[in-house]
């Protein structure tokens, strides 16, 4: 096969359109196809038919295990048509034992017919003729795009197979007059007392549904491996590419037969014009389709090979059917509009209409004359008791339900209310880590202005302003009126502060100066941590007096207190991180 | 050339392209949203139970409502998709593109009774093989199509390389292959890459076999913009 020839658009597509591509290959090639198939499935299901004599029900099941092996006949066609090649019935059935012999059938109806995927790996095997490991390899490759919506494909496909199936029986119990022509029920699946006639008639429509289905099956699956392969490989770009070398061959060849194009396509313009002149009113009607493309407006010499976008055929077809459609136009001008009362009229008064008709029918009732018993009804009372069981479970499942629902709904409640011991209290204090800091109170000493001076004593200046820092972050996430989030920036905390506390405090209140503490702390702890800079011990002592008056650390209880993280850790951490 | 789009030139002189939707993608949509009705109405009417026959009634008005409006509703409302559908990428659209209205949703889904005959839309199934746009008799009642939507658009994913101008001056639908080259290159072996590449002549013709690929891929970074 060679992709020039493909018959088919080859883009990549996604695998349930690539289901529908197969389907309207199907349809497009249905002539050839359905002769095909016909040919070898329907002898086919006459001789089973007649060795399955006795025993209707496993022709049925026969003809359903052997569909491999029709399925092949349809691959064969369908493949031949897709890269251009429509082959003749004769061709097909001349090819029947090389499609039957060797080609892995014996898998194929043994073990392999349990393949949820059958379609979609037939044409590994038929087309590439791969085996053993070699189609496993196949299988593996082309099955990671393609194998998931091939099984659903079969499954559906069978669904469908069902619904058609029942659709006939359906349809003839639809048409006949008076009782049904057969009960269609469950126990006709399980007892053996339907006559022979009814089961051949259900073997027929089997017959007719798979047919039916069966080539849009095969070609669904065909259509998915072809795409699996034009996505994998690249079969649309090596055609376009293929394509573009041929038109720059063509366009690059000789001006000569160039020339000769051109004059072509302006006749035809020509001549498509002198058409058209003739039926002006009606090319006045039809100006909303396509106006014939003038040489002219093609740009490049290169699209000189594609220019007539009419061929001439076409634009004589158009001519055609504009003037047939003037015709139209006057004779339907003249029919008269009032024929059709009177037809109904007359009809309504003919004598197949409201007639009486006595009709009599001789019996006999005398001595020995037996009324036919009223056919026995079946007892559903199992059905009635499966269901019970099944509403009583759906009942129970659904106390479940809300018990589980009105059991979270008091967890929520409770959560909310903000009962002890339920849910998750550190949702009141924020973030345990603030800039690579530990922020919870249990982390801070009893008395932080007192232990800032004493490490500020001790020359360590940076723990110092940490702590101060630390601390006062924890007194403001305590008092709540900030929120300060977990990825917020020094720069942020500050600019919250300042609107906050700002705002909140009348002029003259003590607290109107914590904005410009925190603001200065903050500063004094990016010139320590972040610009590494000697800050001198006269800087940071005003910020240790007056930390006192703008924070304040509630405890909680001291059981709970985990063990106090020793501040120069954390702060020498902070600082090796970057931050 | 076959295929499953259809083509609508819109008076702007643009062709827009829709990808019809067949009997196997419908059927699979069906069956989720079917699934989901179930659902619905067995949790309704385990808790309707309680209410015996005036629970019956209520939950029979619900099977009503979901058989006739819930698809009406969803189709109207919801861009053209029931959420069977939306799980399935399909949408229901006018023949001519534009979006599904309630006069044609309305019909689409009254005519789906005569589908549903004689059993299981067999009737549905028939029309659709039958019928090139894959339309059952209530589709061609309402002058409707169901399509499958565009996947969310991908970024442009070339791999950027230096840009370099095609040595042949190219058509749209060449440009367009050679940019599909450059997006798929990496799920090809290089030696298919090579292969492939070795196809576009004018464009590859004295560079040696390792590098056509990479040319091919300079030239897309030129196509799409890079300078």
């Amino acid at each position: 096969m060679r992709v020039e020839d493909i018959a088919i658009t080859l883009r990549p597509r996604s695998t349930w359109e690539a289901i529908d591509l197969g389907y309207a290959m199907a349809q497009n090639w249905w002539k050839p196809l359905f002769s095909a198939w016909c040919a070898v499935y329907l002898p086919a299901a006459l001789l089973i038919n007649l060795a399955c004599w006795q025993h209707p029900g496993i022709a049925v099941f026969v003809l359903w295990w052997l569909k491999p092996a029709f399925d092949r006949v349809v691959l064969h066609v369908l493949a031949a048509a897709t890269f251009g090649a429509i082959s003749s019935l004769r061709d097909t059935l001349h090819a029947l034992p090389r499609l039957w012999w060797n080609n892995r059938l014996a898998v194929s109806l043994t073990y392999g017919r349990f393949d949820f995927a059958r379609s979609f790996h037939l044409p590994m095997i038929q087309l590439e003729g791969a085996r053993g490991q070699d189609l496993r390899k196949r299988r593996r490759v082309l099955g990671r795009e393609g194998r998931g919506a091939a099984v659903w494909l079969t499954i559906i496909c069978l669904h469908l197979e069902v619904t058609l199936i029942a659709s006939c029986y359906l349809m003839v119990n639809l048409f006949s007059p008076g009782d049904p022509a057969f009960q269609l029920s469950w126990q006709m699946l399980f007892n053996a007392e339907v006559s022979k006639g009814m089961q051949f008639f259900g073997n027929a429509v089997n017959v007719v549904a798979i047919s039916v289905l069966e080539p849009f099956y095969v070609a669904a699956g065909f259509a998915i491996y072809l795409n699996c392969r034009t996505v994998i490989e690249g079969w649309d770009v090596e055609l376009a590419f293929k394509k573009m070398s041929s038109r720059v061959h063509e366009a690059t060849r000789s001006t000569t037969t160039m020339a000769g194009q051109w004059m072509a396509c302006i006749a035809l313009a020509f001549a498509a014009g002198f058409m058209l002149s003739n039926v002006p009113e009606a090319w006045a009607q039809n100006e909303t389709t396509t106006p014939p493309q003038s040489p002219e407006s093609t740009q490049s010499p290169e699209s000189a090979t594609m220019c007539p976008k009419l061929s001439p055929d076409e634009v004589v077809a158009q001519a055609g059917g504009a003037l047939e459609q003037a015709e139209g136009a006057d004779i339907k001008s003249f029919t008269p509009h009032t024929g059709a009362a009177d037809a109904a009229t007359r009809v309504l008064d003919s004598k197949e209409f409201g007639q009486y008709k006595d009709s009599w029918k001789i019996r006999y009732i005398g001595p020995g004359f037996k009324q036919k018993p009223p056919p026995k009804k079946y007892d559903w009372a199992w059905l009635k008791s499966v269901i019970d069981f099944f509403a009583q479970s759906v009942r129970m499942l659904a106390w479940i339900g809300v018990a589980i629902v009105s059991a979270g709904l008091l967890y929520l409640i409770a959560r909310y209310v903000g009962l002890s011991g339920w849910g998750r209290q550190s949702r009141k204090f924020g973030p345990e880590m603030l800039f690579g800091l530990d922020i919870r109170p249990e982390s801070l000493p009893d008395n932080v202005p007192h232990a800032a001076r004493k490490l500020l004593d001790d020359g360590h200046p940076r723990e110092s302003v940490s702590l101060l820092y630390r601390a006062a972050l924890v007194a403001l996430i305590q008092d709540g009126r900030i929120e300060i989030g977990r990825g917020d920036t020094e720069g942020e905390c500050v600019q919250r502060v300042r609107r906050v506390y700002s705002i909140q405090h009348e002029p003259g209140n003590f607290l109107e100066g914590k904005p410009d503490y925190f603001s200065a702390l903050v500063k004094q702890w990016q010139r320590i941590a972040y610009a590494r800079e000697i800050v001198s011990a006269a800087d940071i002592e005003p910020l240790i007096e007056q930390w006192a008056i703008y924070f304040i650390i509630n405890r909680a209880d001291s059981a709970l207190r985990k063990s106090p993280v020793p501040p120069h850790s954390i702060v020498a951490a902070s600082i090796r991180g970057g931050r | 050339m076959l295929d499953t789009l259809r083509t609508i030139p819109t008076p702007e002189g643009i062709e827009l392209t829709l990808k019809v939707a067949g009997p196997v993608p419908r059927a699979a949509a069906w069956s989720i949203d079917l699934m989901f009705r179930l659902i619905i109405v067995l949790a309704v009417q385990a808790v309707l139970a309680a209410l015996g026959k005036v629970g019956i009634g209520i939950s029979m008005l619900l099977w009503f409502a979901l058989e006739w409006i819930y698809p009406v509703l969803f189709e109207v409302l919801w861009q053209g998709a029931t959420p069977g559908k939306r799980q399935c990428h399909l949408r229901v659209l006018h023949e001519d593109g534009t979006p599904v209205g309630w006069r044609a949703s309305v019909a689409r889904n009254l005519i789906r009774a005569v589908d549903f005959l004689p059993f299981c839309y067999g009737f549905g199934l028939i029309t659709m093989l039958l019928n090139r746009d894959f339309k059952r008799l209530g589709d061609l009642a309402a002058g409707t199509i169901v399509v499958h939507t565009e996947r969310a658009e991908k970024p442009l994913a070339i791999p950027s390389a230096e840009p370099l101008i095609p040595n042949v001056s190219l058509a749209l639908w060449e440009q367009r292959a050679l940019i599909d080259f450059a997006e798929r290159r990496a799920k090809w072996s290089d030696a298919r890459a090579a292969e492939l590449a070795a196809h576009a002549l004018p464009l590859t013709r004295g560079v040696s076999e390792g590098e056509t690929a990479k040319r091919l891929v300079r030239m897309a970074n030129y196509l799409v913009g890079r300078r």
